[in-house]
């Protein structure tokens, strides 16, 4: 499912009263009642957009499950940390990609030199432009590539970028966050935020039509 | 988020201004290239449609969803249950009185009181004798049970702890929880358990199935009646130990992962093989099929559903003695026994949770555990087809050797 097809409410409702009970509320009453229906919600809602982010981080199912199952536990652990005024949403995936980029630490994960050779060096002095591409290149690429085939390139290209690009880039994709919010839950400052995210969005477009 | 010099020269492209532009309008719009100024419109579309490369599928099923749901609801219960037993304190005064050579008066101030409950219990191990020492080792929570009650009956009875050369006493809360966790920690060694007679061993490896039967059930109870897997789209090969996915002992290790049983509780004292170092926290398996102690049952199409068996089913045994030689192509013997014990046998963990010693490995229905049903077949043609020796038999030419008695 391409981005632009997506519906925007499938990330606004979650922490929104459109999705019925917000997150808060759901993890506050788990918090403070030690209510299980609440805390098997909270899985269920968060289980695709959750599991789709670690995985990109991760490369693998098995490591984002795994680290599905940390991210909870650690806010079982931690949620008195939990600012019930705050958004639950950025808290939770900051923890999340916490756990990680602990696994990923551990794993001591070795990018492929073929795939750091192409997306390396400079992208010319007017900078890559996603305008390079083919028509087919993005838009239709299960035409030329199956499911299976295509996830794949993309973990390779996201395998080649730095550990910092990948982050922020999958944290802004995946949460639909604005420039300000990756900045305060990440807190790094906004033009640090802006700069490092075209710079992922450099990487990983070049990466892309490189493998392709 | 820190990256070294080696990231700079991978991260050094950039937007084009134009795209830069596109994509912050994208951004404003909430990654919606309808919402963003028609001007811009065409590049942040051809952005979005890369960036929306990113999405997966996380969910091979409805199913996997709920086994996975069902996997961290039950972690998360389960460090609800350790957390009310052992205090993160008692954690540290023991790890204390163990760095300090199991002598509590060399324990940092701030623990020693609790190390010095800790040691008190750790002499009352000392004074239990063998016996009790080796239910100890093999890491018993019943036995652990028994101790914890024997210590609240002698506090019932107003017994004062008492260290006699240094007079201080200790509260029985103290006491109940140092022994809990001394009681956990003393199974962790394993050349201890190397050094055991065979009959000790078997004794421990019986302890370990039925840890293992309980960390089973356990697991059951939580995953909606599956037995062990180490992901809810496994499906492939199970030969390729240390690969999970195409590795069956990943599933059984997803027990030890998923803490429902200790690594030493799936380490048999007969296999010499067993990694000797406590294994990494990131383990998703064992190293290599030598290292695997026990052999799990497999099942059907990927199907893990314990309600598809019966209860008298074998689910764990020690270890195949014919996988290691059959996978490599090798001779197998399909009558012998487990090496774990020197060949003479085998312990079986059944389904409800029974742990036996047999000295075949063929069941009372005939069926060998160690083979699936194909290869029993084509061995039982083959000797219904040349059947056995009945005395008579002669070379068939000069160069067939065939030794006589």
């Amino acid at each position: 499912m391409a981005a632009a097809e997506r519906k925007q409410d499938d990330f606004r409702t979650v922490s929104g009263a459109a999705g019925g009970e917000s997150d808060e509320a759901m993890f506050l009453r788990f918090r403070d009642s030690g209510d299980q229906e609440a805390f098997r919600a909270l899985i269920d809602r968060y289980h695709d957009d959750l599991l789709r982010f670690l995985y990109r981080m991760i490369g693998d199912r098995q490591g984002a499950e795994d680290v599905f199952q940390e991210a909870f536990l650690q806010i079982h652990l931690s949620g008195a940390t939990f600012d019930g005024s705050r958004k639950f949403r950025p808290w939770f995936f900051t923890i999340a990609a916490n756990k990680a980029r602990d696994l990923l630490r551990k794993k001591k994960r070795r990018r492929t030199a073929e795939l750091s050779a192409p997306v390396s060096g400079r992208g010319g002095d007017s900078g890559f432009s996603f305008m390079d591409f083919l028509e087919s290149d993005a838009e239709k690429p299960d035409e030329r590539l199956t499911a299976d085939e295509r996830d794949e390139q993309v973990q390779r290209v996201l395998d080649g970028m730095s550990p910092a690009l990948r982050e922020v880039l999958l944290l802004a994709y995946f949460q639909r966050l604005s420039y300000a919010q990756i900045a305060d839950d990440l807190g790094i400052p906004l033009g640090t935020v802006k700069s490092r995210l075209h710079s992922a969005v450099a990487v990983f477009g070049r990466g892309w039509k490189t493998l392709v | 988020m820190g990256n070294g010099h080696e990231d700079q020269g991978r991260d050094d492209i950039r937007l084009s201004a134009e795209d830069e532009l596109a994509f912050d309008a994208l951004i404003g719009a909430g990654f919606d290239p309808a919402g963003v100024d028609p001007s811009m419109r065409a590049r942040a579309e051809r952005i979005a449609a890369t960036l929306g490369m990113l999405d997966c599928d996380p969910s091979d099923s409805a199913d996997s969803r709920e086994r996975l749901a069902d996997r961290v609801v039950g972690a998360v219960r389960l460090v609800q249950q350790n957390s009310e037993t052992l205090s993160r304190e008692d954690g540290e005064a023991l790890e204390a009185f163990v760095m300090s050579g199991y002598d509590a008066s060399r324990a940092p101030s701030g623990l020693r009181p609790l190390a010095g409950a800790h040691e008190m219990v750790h002499g009352l191990i000392v004074g239990m004798g063998d016996e009790n020492q080796r239910w100890i080792a093999s890491g018993r929570n019943v036995r652990t049970e028994a101790v914890m009650d024997a210590l609240t009956e002698m506090s019932a009875s107003s017994m004062v702890f008492e260290r006699p050369s240094r007079r201080r006493s200790f509260r029985i809360a103290d006491l109940l929880t140092a022994a809990a966790a001394v009681l956990l920690m003393s199974a962790i060694t394993l050349p201890v358990l190397n050094s055991m007679s065979e009959s000790g061993r078997r004794q421990v490896c019986t302890a370990n199935l039925q840890a293992a039967g309980m960390g089973i059930g356990m697991y059951a109870i939580s995953n909606n009646d599956s037995l062990p897997m180490a992901t809810a789209g496994f499906g492939g090969g199970w030969s390729q130990v240390g690969r999970p996915g195409k590795s069956h002992s990943a599933n059984l290790f997803t027990l030890v992962r998923s803490r429902y049983v200790q690594p030493w509780e799936l380490t048999c004292p007969g296999n010499k093989h067993a990694p000797a170092e406590p294994m990494d926290q990131d383990a998703l398996d064992w190293g290599s099929l030598e290292e695997v102690s026990y052999s799990y049952r497999l099942m059907p199409g990927g199907q893990n559903r314990a309600d598809l068996l019966n209860s008298d089913s074998v689910v764990l045994a020690d270890r195949s003695p014919i996988l290691l030689a059959g996978i490599r192509g090798h001779r197998i013997s399909p009558e012998a026994s487990s090496p774990n014990h020197g060949q003479e046998g085998q312990h079986l963990l059944r389904l409800d949770d029974s742990v036996g010693w047999t000295d075949t490995p063929v069941l009372e229905n005939g069926d060998n555990i160690w083979l699936p049903r194909s290869i029993e077949q084509h061995i039982q043609n083959v000797r219904k087809k040349y059947g056995y020796f009945d005395g008579s038999e002669l070379p068939t030419t000069p160069e067939d050797t065939f030794l006589g008695p």
